[in-house]
């Protein structure tokens, strides 16, 4: 039994399209995992079945420290220890900053009805604690003067920010970061990689990162997993995943490579130049013709696809 | 601030003893501040149409439901509160005092609400399933079938038990009652406003509380609610249940007011009830207490405004210098013309989901 997320020969498909085939993958306790590919490669789909949004088709599993989550819904997810934030962020609109972290400790201690009509010291002691650690997140984010505002009122970097806030309100052992450094510059990129290492390095969380922009994967993450057209090309360790030619192709389309990430000072050999400035992130989408051509070898640890598959 | 500060100690039931104390002064003394048998009624309706529109918010408002059939759950009430007190008050002979209301009121308006409260979670259910326009048409269709169940029951009808027990509530006519006498009108001022005054305490510190503040963000983004752990089905099918409550002791007053009919009948509970609260809801802004009490002020007072303009004498000459107006069509599309007016000038209603700046908590409208 594994102590972190295990992902086992999931699939899903909806009608007639396969968003994911056959996908393992298990990630270590603390440990940063990136998951990228183009768009459209079932990154988001994944997510959302570890979420417990929506189930995977027969014959897969997915665990989380050995709690099955697969198909048992988002509150279950929730209460297993998992939390995420969301491609397009979503938020209570109509609720303040402060209160749309403090909804993410719900998970625990679901409010009462009673307990809001006659607050008891007990919910009240509760609520304050509540209150405290909401604002120390708002602190950790930088949205303390915005508490009382509605999230309406924030930029989008902000609100991809009060959406980790509570993510992490839920005290998560695992946290799912759909895109979180979508619309963000370089230097808020770096400041979002700062912050989730130091979450792993303090807290021992495990965090799934879902991301375009390339430099910050590199950078932060221990293990990269590629996905192209819902099926598995590769994982491994950064440095090799920015050199596997089956990743190139899915990700840049032949003859291209991945832009340098920033603090690699040397670029591979055989790389296009860097455009200027660095920040322009790599093209998203390049649809490649021809079949994928499967990796000559598989890496370590990822169990081989049965022929026929 | 978005959560109320309870206060420490005795203190914090100062504001409960003085709302007991305006209830019983204006209990003694409603005759001498309102000296007509009309205005006190009116105040009363209003009172109680705040009520009305205090608990639709809960559903409306803050779970992002949209009942449509609230009427029902206020017919259920009062029905329920009309068979008590009318049989309490036989069973006790004498007369309608203060005293003895003092027992007849809370098991009355207990008893409505709580069957109510119960049709509330058999009209909830479905909104495990059911959103948007599928589960007000269950809502409007739940209230349909309360009334017509009563208006069309006969004491001939068959010997099917049920039928017997729903012919016994008057039919059509009305219920009055046992002994056909008229239900005993034991809601005075001092149970209204007792009513009223822990309704709005009630909504209030629901709404900024964990329970109302994660029921909010259910209405806001079901799936991202979810996602943070909170159990929208429960959350939706409580607010409903607790939408049906008000309103059950809403429909109880409404059975038991004081200078008003003795009767309690279908025609009460109609459509027109119905869109009224939600009107009422609206007008304030869905999700706002204020906003909800002032919008039942509104639509109570609205209609009557019209009515007394009727009666104004340039009106009323105007009428006879031109009969073929229809004064009564012109009023009806009068107000429907204010309504249209408010709703495209505020479609999120004058107070939004904010509360009153002044209150702890407001932060004005928005």
């Amino acid at each position: 039994m594994s102590s972190g997320l295990e992902v086992a020969k999931v699939s899903k498909t909806f009608g007639g399209l396969r968003a994911l085939t056959n996908v393992s993958l298990r990630v270590p306790p603390a440990s940063v995992f990136g998951l990228i590919g183009p768009n459209g490669a079932g990154k988001t789909t994944l997510l959302n079945l570890v979420t417990g949004f929506g189930a995977p088709d027969p014959g897969g599993s997915i665990a989380f420290r050995g709690t099955p989550l697969a198909g048992r819904g988002p509150v279950h997810a929730a209460r297993a220890g998992v939390a995420r934030t969301f491609q397009n962020i979503r938020l209570f609109e109509r609720l303040s900053v402060l209160d749309n972290v403090l909804v993410g400790a719900e998970v625990h201690q679901p409010a009462r009805l009673l307990d809001g009509l006659f607050y008891p010291r007990r919910a009240r002691t509760l609520e304050a604690d509540r209150r405290d650690r909401a604002l120390e997140l708002l602190e950790l984010f930088g949205l303390t003067r915005a508490a009382d505002r509605p999230p309406g009122s924030l930029s989008y970097g902000d609100r991809r920010r009060l959406e980790m806030a509570r993510a992490l309100m839920a005290a998560p052992r695992l946290l799912l970061l759909d895109e979180p450094a979508a619309g963000m510059n370089q230097g808020e990129a770096a400041a979002l990689a700062g912050r989730v290492r130091a979450l792993r390095d303090r807290f021992g969380l495990t965090v799934v990162l879902v991301e375009h922009n390339v430099g910050l994967v590199m950078s932060l993450c221990d293990v990269v997993h590629v996905l192209d057209h819902g099926e598995t090309v590769a994982e491994g360790a950064p440095a090799d995943i920015r050199e596997h030619p089956a990743v190139l192709e899915a990700y840049l389309g032949r003859a291209a490579s991945l832009p340098p990430p920033r603090p690699l000072p040397t670029p591979p050999p055989g790389a296009s130049a860097p455009p200027p400035g660095g920040s322009v992130p790599p093209p998203r989408v390049i649809i490649t013709p021809t079949p994928m051509p499967r990796p000559p070898s598989a890496p370590p640890g990822r169990p081989s696809r049965p022929p026929g598959a | 601030m978005s959560s109320s500060e309870p206060g420490r100690g005795a203190w914090a039931f100062a504001p409960a003893l003085a709302l007991v104390a305006l209830a019983a002064g204006l209990e003694a003394g409603f005759e001498a501040v309102l000296p007509y048998g009309s205005w006190r009624q009116l105040a009363l309706t209003a009172a109680v149409n705040v009520l009305v529109a205090l608990s639709l918010t809960v559903v409306n408002g803050w779970a992002g439901q949209f009942s449509i059939g609230h009427a029902g759950f206020m017919a259920v009430g009062a029905y329920g509160a009309a068979l008590v007190a009318s049989n309490a008050h036989l069973a006790l002979p004498g007369d309608v005092t203060f005293v003895r209301s003092l027992v007849v009121v809370p098991a009355s308006l207990g008893t409505g609400a709580l069957a109510a409260a119960f049709c509330g979670l058999l009209v909830g259910l479905p909104s495990l399933r059911l959103r948007g326009d599928y589960l007000a048409v269950v809502t409007l269709a739940f209230a349909e079938v309360v009334r017509l169940l009563v208006a069309t029951a006969s004491a001939d009808g068959g010997a099917n038990a049920l039928t017997r027990a729903l012919a016994g509530l008057g039919g059509p006519g009305g219920y009055a009652g046992p002994d056909d006498r008229g239900v005993p009108l034991y809601a005075g001022p001092f149970w209204v406003v007792l009513a009223l005054g822990f309704g709005l305490w009630a909504c209030y510190r629901l709404k900024f509380s964990p329970w109302g503040r994660a029921l909010r963000a259910t209405r806001d983004d079901e799936l991202a609610a979810t996602a943070s752990g909170v159990e929208a089905t429960r959350y939706k099918v409580t607010s409903f249940v607790l939408a049906a409550f008000g309103a059950g002791v809403a429909g109880g007053l409404l059975a038991l007011l004081r200078d008003g009919s003795p009767l309690v009948q279908p025609a009460q509970f109609t459509l027109q009830t119905s869109f009224d609260a939600v009107v009422m809801v609206m007008v304030g802004g869905a999700g706002s207490v204020s906003g909800a009490a002032f919008g039942a002020l509104f639509v109570t007072f609205a209609g009557r405004a019209f009515e007394a303009l009727q009666g104004t004498p340039a009106l009323a000459a105007f009428q006879a210098a031109h009969p073929a107006l229809d004064l009564n069509a012109l009023r009806a599309a009068a107000y429907a013309l204010l309504l249209l007016v408010l709703v495209r000038a505020r479609p999120q209603g004058l107070f939004g989901d904010g509360e009153l700046g002044l209150l702890p908590g407001g932060r004005g409208a928005r």
